[in-house]
């Protein structure tokens, strides 16, 4: 029988594990070498898109960007600005390696019509290729950072390692961050080690990870019902509920006043918007309004209102202007389900958040960027059961692209804009039209299959959760 | 010195991280030289830096307007308070066509003293035919350049120049007591490369 002494002794001899296996779930440590092949493969493939493509969105926030680094003022976007502090950071940091000539055309002296003209002019001048890598560091760090937290979900390292390539070789996820150059991936980090914290009992780590992701971007703020709820219903009501609660509360309010307080303390800057242009090319301020494609916005509500402007709607005939927002009706169904579920888990949690998110993509027009949110909360309901489930992902995936080209040039020939400028004239439905083929009716047939594709998700996603209703109502 | 093999394994996996880290800095460097990209320069076709041409002033009913040349400027300006919807401009007749099809951007510097009063250009291109290109606040009152990409606006090839509007509308809230505008450079460029 050894002594307790004997006990420390051998603790204290077993050599602590190497850091290229602490880093990793423990699920996949046994599994190592094969992990961080894949996981090199990976990055190769994401060093290899980071200098090749770059939206206008892209080029925009780096117009953003240059005019916080050097003028010290904002341009009020529909984005939250945390991200160009980020960004701005970087540039100042490699400002010594970044050609000045890209700056000429990011600076609030020239106006430009149309506005996207100066990041047009911007995509053909030497040095933008080193420029647009640099801005989309912060997303492959997000994008690493949900490499290694999700497999971390599963105790299975068959599963785990599934969840990793899930992620690591999602195409929407690589597109979105590498190609489109869109900043979705740093919010979802933060929302994905909000779940990770949530699913371990850390509520104050949990909240913090939430916060942050408001604070980037406030599509998690539809998701605070649903924790509220989880909160509710996975403890008796008591003073942690009341502590959980009020933490929620106060995260929310921290992240919505820090975005106040930069537009209170940071100096703005504005950018003369041209009325004369058709309705969607007008940006910036005409007199003291701000416009956004067209509208003039409150920067914020702007998106809140662009969120529930793409839904399909009902028109109800009763004389009044009044219609259903199916996204609403769809949000509403999933909250009085998640609030009804008895005995609620993690993963009822989880399957909620999915669900929400993929009944929008399917019943509403969307920007293709927001697809994002949603892919790490798919990969663990997909990395459970791949084999069943690999046709309607591919499915997804395929309609997902096809619904890319109704954004035509833009997110399709224009993105090798700063490689190769003959490319940008390319629109994949004139291209079909001119070959003989029904080019938007091909498009909305895969939107449709995505659609579908999405809706079916949806429904697995919360399957355990409406059994669970089903059996209580049963034994009721 | 021998280095025991734990540490050894450690070093080695520092080592591959901080190569990798320099491929991939060295790719990006190499893409950044290796993409050739034409370096975008202003090429002025047509200019009238001193406004040459018959210049007149036009304005809205009931707002004296007026309009100066001096130095290369044009200012163009009301007496009294302009209100909302107050526009007043300078009209310029004779000016040669536009050859948009190789400089397709009408350029034009600004001085404006009031957020509320937006820059207007029109170009009317045949009689009872014009377009509105400008038409655009700037919050400071700094001098700005504006390039009004014609070609974008639907213009091609040589575009005859019936007559030109340059000049200001009020917006939103009244500005005044006689509120000028300045302009200056009045030019048909490219960016070469683009």
């Amino acid at each position: 029988m050894p002594t307790p002494a004997d006990i420390d002794q051998s603790v204290a001899t077993v050599p602590p594990e190497p850091i290229w296996l602490r880093v990793l779930a423990p699920a996949l440590r046994s599994q190592a070498r094969r992990v961080w092949f894949w996981l090199a493969v990976g990055l190769a493939i994401r060093v290899a898109l980071l200098p090749l493509f770059a939206s206008v969105d892209l080029l925009s926030n780096a117009f953003v960007t240059t005019v916080l680094v050097n003028q010290h003022q904002l341009i009020v976007t529909n984005d939250p600005p945390p991200i160009f502090y980020i960004e701005g950071a970087l540039d100042w940091l490699f400002r010594p390696f970044i050609s000045s000539q890209i700056g000429t055309y990011f600076s609030l002296g020239p106006s430009f019509t149309p506005s996207s003209a100066p990041e047009s002019l911007a995509a053909q001048t030497p040095g933008i290729n080193l420029f647009v890598s640099i801005l989309k560091l912060p997303f492959l760090a997000a994008d690493v950072v949900i490499a290694f937290v999700l497999p971390r979900f599963f105790g299975n390292p068959r599963t785990a390692y599934i969840a990793l390539l899930l992620w690591w070789f999602n195409p929407i996820s690589i597109y979105v961050s590498y190609m489109v150059g869109q900043f979705d991936v740093v919010a979802t980090a933060f929302l994905v080690l909000a779940f990770y914290y949530l699913r371990s009992n850390r509520d104050l780590w949990c909240l913090a990870a939430f916060g942050l992701a408001m604070f980037f971007e406030l599509y998690a703020v539809v998701l605070i019902p649903f924790l509220l709820i989880y909160w509710l219903r996975t403890t008796p009501f008591s003073r942690k509920t009341l502590q959980r609660w009020g933490g929620t509360f106060l995260t929310t309010g921290l992240a919505a006043l820090g975005l106040l307080l930069i537009l209170h303390f940071q100096a703005l800057a504005y950018t003369p918007a041209n009325l004369a242009l058709s309705s969607v090319g007008v940006n910036g301020n005409f007199g003291s309004i701000v416009y956004s494609r067209g509208l003039t916005s409150q920067p914020f509500l702007a998106i809140a209102f662009t969120f529930l402007g793409y839904s399909a709607q009902l028109p109800i005939d009763t004389g009044l202007s009044d219609v259903i927002l199916i996204v609403v009706v769809a949000y509403g169904v999933l909250l009085i389900l998640f609030s009804r579920t008895p005995g609620v888990t993690w993963n009822d949690m989880a399957g909620v958040t999915l669900a929400s998110f993929l009944v929008f993509y399917a019943l509403s027009g969307f920007l293709v960027q927001w697809v994002l949110w949603s892919m790490p909360f798919l990969v663990l309901l997909l990395a459970k059961n791949l084999r069943a489930l690999m046709l309607p992902y591919v499915i997804l995936i395929i309609g997902y692209f096809m619904y890319t080209w109704y954004f035509r040039t833009v997110l399709f020939g224009a993105l090798l804009q700063v490689s190769y400028p003959g490319a940008s004239g390319a629109d994949p439905i004139a291209l079909m039209d001119s070959a003989g083929l029904p080019g938007l009716m091909v498009v909305n047939a895969g939107r449709s299959l995505f659609s579908a594709a999405c809706l079916w998700f949806a429904y697995l996603a919360v399957r355990d959760s409406i059994g669970k209703v089903h059996r209580a109502a049963s034994s009721a | 010195m021998k280095i025991e093999p734990a540490r050894a394994r450690q070093y080695q996996f520092i080592a591959v991280l901080v190569t990798a880290l320099i491929v991939s800095a060295a790719y990006v460097g190499l893409v950044n030289f290796a993409v050739v990209h034409q370096p975008n320069q202003l090429v002025v076709g047509w200019s009238d830096s001193q406004f040459s041409g018959r210049w007149s002033e036009s304005g809205s009913a009931g707002t004296p307007g007026y309009i100066s040349i001096s130095n290369g400027t044009l200012s163009v300006g009301a007496v009294g308070t302009a209100r909302p919807g107050v526009i007043i401009t300078a009209v310029g007749l004779d000016l040669p066509s536009l050859n948009v099809g190789r400089y397709p951007y009408l350029a034009i510097s600004v001085k404006s003293p009031s957020e509320y009063l937006a820059i207007r250009i029109v170009l009317s291109y045949a009689p009872g035919q014009a377009l509105m290109v400008v038409l655009s606040t700037f919050n400071d009152q700094n001098w700005h350049t504006i390039y009004a990409n014609l070609v974008f606006l639907g213009f091609s090839g040589q575009v005859p120049v019936n007559f030109l509007e340059i000049g200001w509308m009020a917006v939103q809230q009244p500005v005044g007591p006689n509120p000028v505008v300045q302009f200056q450079n009045l030019s048909l460029v490219a960016f070469s490369g683009s």
